[in-house]
């Protein structure tokens, strides 16, 4: 959370272009990073980013401080964008065309970068809901709640989709399902 | 490696730096030639527009009738669970104490406030509104844990307006 955010959020609502500026700078990050794992393609993600903080912006008297956390309810918007773009466009992003890049690594030894092109993979694999989930947990750091406020679901919910999604990942990273050639990953995190 | 530790790794996916400068500018271009956020187009603003500004006190009033029906679905619900019911009763109650104290600040004191400070009261009631109609909402749904949640909200959100309304 963005320190002093509650003010924030109500200078923003009162119209503060500077409390916007800094919503902005903390949370287009994670956002830009969630669309983009969702939609593989930079340009894409990049204008859907955009379009969430112009919605969000626009409808800021909405937000409820205290239903929810504000990260919650950017991601909800979020994925509604992402829902929209899928419905609209009808985009169908295969497997084999997904061209998720990373930054060169700093330090990674190959099997790890072959590791993590693998696992990027068999995210987009798992049904858009799991994958929602696996990236705001795992990858973001959201608590249960704060998912769960994101998604419209139940804090149990999601905890029952993060164990199913970890369980389909896991299955889709190991050689047998997959026909990969390499083990990516130990069983430890099980 | 783990399979978080890999998850973890993908937080270094960052958007382009010049593609974060030309978007924010975008916005705060956009957003400073648009009309203020949508409080005009929300909750009692779409019902109100003309008075809301300026009669929160007919404002709270409305606030009150939504929370009967609130009230009332709960009660639609007492044989499903009677612990949440019970409690839902009490925050009930006390939503309808300080409701029946804002309406007689807003009758006395009102006059004396800033538009600065009537500014914040409706936005204070706008938000106990936006939390009772969800409140309403996951009743619709048999949620009742959320909407006693929201009830909470609203009830912290009216403490809030009473603290505000108290205070130059």
């Amino acid at each position: 959370m963005l320190d002093g955010e509650k003010k924030i959020v109500e200078q923003a609502i009162l119209g503060e272009s500077s409390a916007f500026g800094l919503l902005y700078d903390h949370y287009e990050p994670q956002i830009y990073r969630f669309i983009y794992l969702k939609v593989s393609h930079r340009e894409e993600a990049e204008d859907l980013t955009h379009q969430v903080f112009l919605q969000s912006f626009r409808k800021i008297a909405e937000y409820q401080e205290k239903s929810f956390p504000f990260s919650s309810w950017l991601y909800r918007i979020a994925r509604n964008e992402v829902i929209d773009y899928y419905r609209v466009k009808k985009t169908h992003v295969s497997i084999e065309s997904d061209e998720i890049d990373l930054p060169a690594p700093s330090q990674n030894s190959l099997d790890a970068e072959l590791a993590l092109e693998h696992i990027k993979r068999s995210i987009k694999r798992l049904k858009s809901i799991e994958q929602d989930v696996l990236i705001l947990r795992f990858i973001e750091d959201l608590s249960p709640p704060e998912i769960a406020a994101a998604m419209g679901k139940t804090p149990l919910a999601v905890r029952l989709i993060q164990h199913r999604a970890i369980k389909n990942l896991k299955k889709l990273l190991s050689p047998k399902d997959n026909g990969s050639q390499e083990l990516l990953w130990n069983s430890k995190n099980s | 490696m783990e399979l978080e530790k890999l998850l973890k790794e993908l937080k270094r996916i960052e958007p382009d730096s010049a593609y974060s400068a030309r978007s924010k500018s975008a916005l705060l271009a956009t957003l400073a030639i648009e009309p203020r956020p949508s409080l005009e187009k929300k909750g009692f603003l779409s019902v109100f527009p003309a008075f809301f500004l300026t009669k929160p006190a007919l404002a709270a009033q409305t606030v009150a009738v939504i929370l009967v029906i609130v009230a009332g679905g709960w009660y639609l619900n007492r044989q499903s669970n009677e612990s949440l019911v019970v409690e839902a009763n009490e925050v009930n109650s006390s939503i309808q104490v300080k409701l029946n104290e804002i309406d007689y600040l807003l009758k006395n004191k009102q006059p004396a406030f800033s538009p600065e400070k009537t500014r914040e009261l409706n936005l204070l009631l706008q938000q106990a509104e936006e939390a009772l109609r969800i409140a309403h909402e996951d009743l619709n749904t048999a949620n009742l844990v959320d909407s006693l949640d929201k009830l909470k909200n609203a009830e912290e959100t009216f403490s809030r307006f009473e603290n505000a309304a108290n205070t130059k």
